[in-house]
């Protein structure tokens, strides 16, 4: 063998037999493609080392498998349960995100709720709010301003007062009035806190939803807002 | 005829495919198989490079890691081949780091080298049939990088390029030391008096 690719002429401090290997010849020793009879000289031996090194597994090699299966085992048992605890995690996680909506809504409504009460306080709401928000705290104590001007207080004569039978009757969306005001006046009285109830020939001194005074001390027609009133 | 006969300790990849699938799925018998095939080659590797008793404690804990990401790895059998003697390179390294710690580097350096017994001598491994300890141990006899190259390249039946990429070194470094291994295994068994 000569060194004809060269790496072999890195070796001087080799002696000079067994003879310097090519590639090729290296490639097939360590790939076990020569075997001893091929060998070149001096290296004939070097192929049974490999030969050897590569043998069939001895039983000490293998005392170990039981071992070995047992980690398997545990990492098998492991990665099943935490894909069961993954599992349950989701489930957690959706029921912690609705519980985390469910909140956030609440979280809302009140922040509007509270913000709507003070702006009632404060009589800055629109009209038709306002009075809304007047007739349904008042009710349950809490003091809210009338947008009603104070003359309006008081009731109006009889021929300006609004003709119930030009008023339109409450929206069919709007809750149904309680029994106990049913047949009453108030019961017949156009709903002032309705928008969607104009007055076609307001007077001039009575603004044209504001109801008589009368109905100022009446129960709303609806029932307090339960996100007003509950606890 | 071919003396060396890779096929005895290590999977071909038709096979491999199946096993490797199998084991994946929590088939216990499959991941038996793949240990019992590749066991023997790492072992013998890490003899070639340190002693037995840290070649075993360095092999389990290659398979505990094998165990533990077994699902992530994709590829053939070479390239499990690769992956865990690259494991157990690995291992091997932080090993005698941790040795290092405790012992000085010279100490840590024989210590890793040093054998259960004196089955390392040429002249028995002559005198006797050449049994697969004998012959690790000759190896092992190589300079360490030269010992390196040589074990993967036989042991772990793995070509240049891929021996390479595990070291960080180049393909033509990798010739060069499996080169001077092969001349200096050669030499140890010349100088024992065995010229054939």
């Amino acid at each position: 063998m000569s060194a004809s690719d060269g790496s072999g002429n890195d070796m001087n401090d080799f002696p000079p037999t067994p003879s310097d290997l090519d590639d090729n010849t290296a490639e097939g020793l360590l790939s076990g493609q020569i075997d001893a009879a091929d060998a070149p000289p001096g290296y004939a031996r070097v192929t049974e080392i490999f030969a050897a090194a590569t043998a069939g597994a001895s039983p000490s090699e293998l005392a170990g498998e039981s071992e070995a299966l047992t980690m398997f085992r545990a990492q098998s048992e492991a990665t099943t349960a935490v894909a069961g605890a993954v599992v349950v995690s989701l489930n957690e996680h959706r029921t912690r995100r609705v519980s985390r909506k469910a909140a956030l809504v609440g979280v809302v409504a009140g922040v509007l709720l509270a913000s709507t009460g003070v702006a009632a306080a404060g009589g800055d709401l629109p009209e038709p709010v306002q009075r809304a928000a007047h007739e349904t705290l008042s009710h349950i104590g809490v003091p809210v301003p009338d947008p009603q001007p104070k003359p309006a207080k008081a009731p109006a004569p009889a021929d300006q007062r609004p003709n119930p039978t030009t008023k339109s009757e409450p929206p069919s969306t709007a809750p149904p009035t309680r029994p106990s005001q049913e047949g009453t006046t108030s019961s017949k009285v156009p709903r002032t806190t309705g928008p969607q109830t104009p007055e076609p020939t307001p007077p001039p001194t009575v603004p044209p939803s504001s109801p008589p005074s009368t109905l100022r001390s009446q129960p709303p027609t609806r029932g307090p807002n339960p996100a007003l009133t509950g606890p | 005829m071919t003396l060396v006969d890779h096929s005895s300790v290590l999977f071909q990849d038709s096979r491999f495919v199946e096993v490797l699938a199998g084991a994946r799925t929590g088939d216990e018998a499959a991941f038996a198989e793949l240990w019992r095939s590749h066991n023997p080659g790492l072992l013998r590797f890490l003899s070639g490079l340190s002693s037995e008793d840290d070649a075993r404690d360095v092999a389990s804990t290659v398979w505990l890691e094998v165990v533990r990401k077994l699902q992530t790895f994709d590829g053939d059998a070479a390239g499990f081949r690769a992956w865990i003697f690259t494991i157990a390179r690995s291992r091997l390294v932080d090993l005698r780091r941790s040795r290092r710690r405790r012992i000085s580097t010279v100490d840590a350096d024989i210590e890793s080298r040093e054998r259960s017994d004196d089955s390392s001598d040429p002249s028995r491994v002559i005198d006797e049939d050449v049994s697969t300890r004998n012959a690790i141990a000759l190896i092992s006899k190589l300079p360490e990088k030269q010992a390196e190259v040589v074990l993967l390249r036989v042991i772990a039946d793995l070509d240049v390029d891929t021996v390479a990429s595990m070291l960080g070194k180049s393909s033509g470094v990798v010739r060069v030391l499996s080169h001077r291994g092969l001349k200096r295994l050669a030499e140890l068994l010349a100088e024992s008096g065995v010229t054939r």
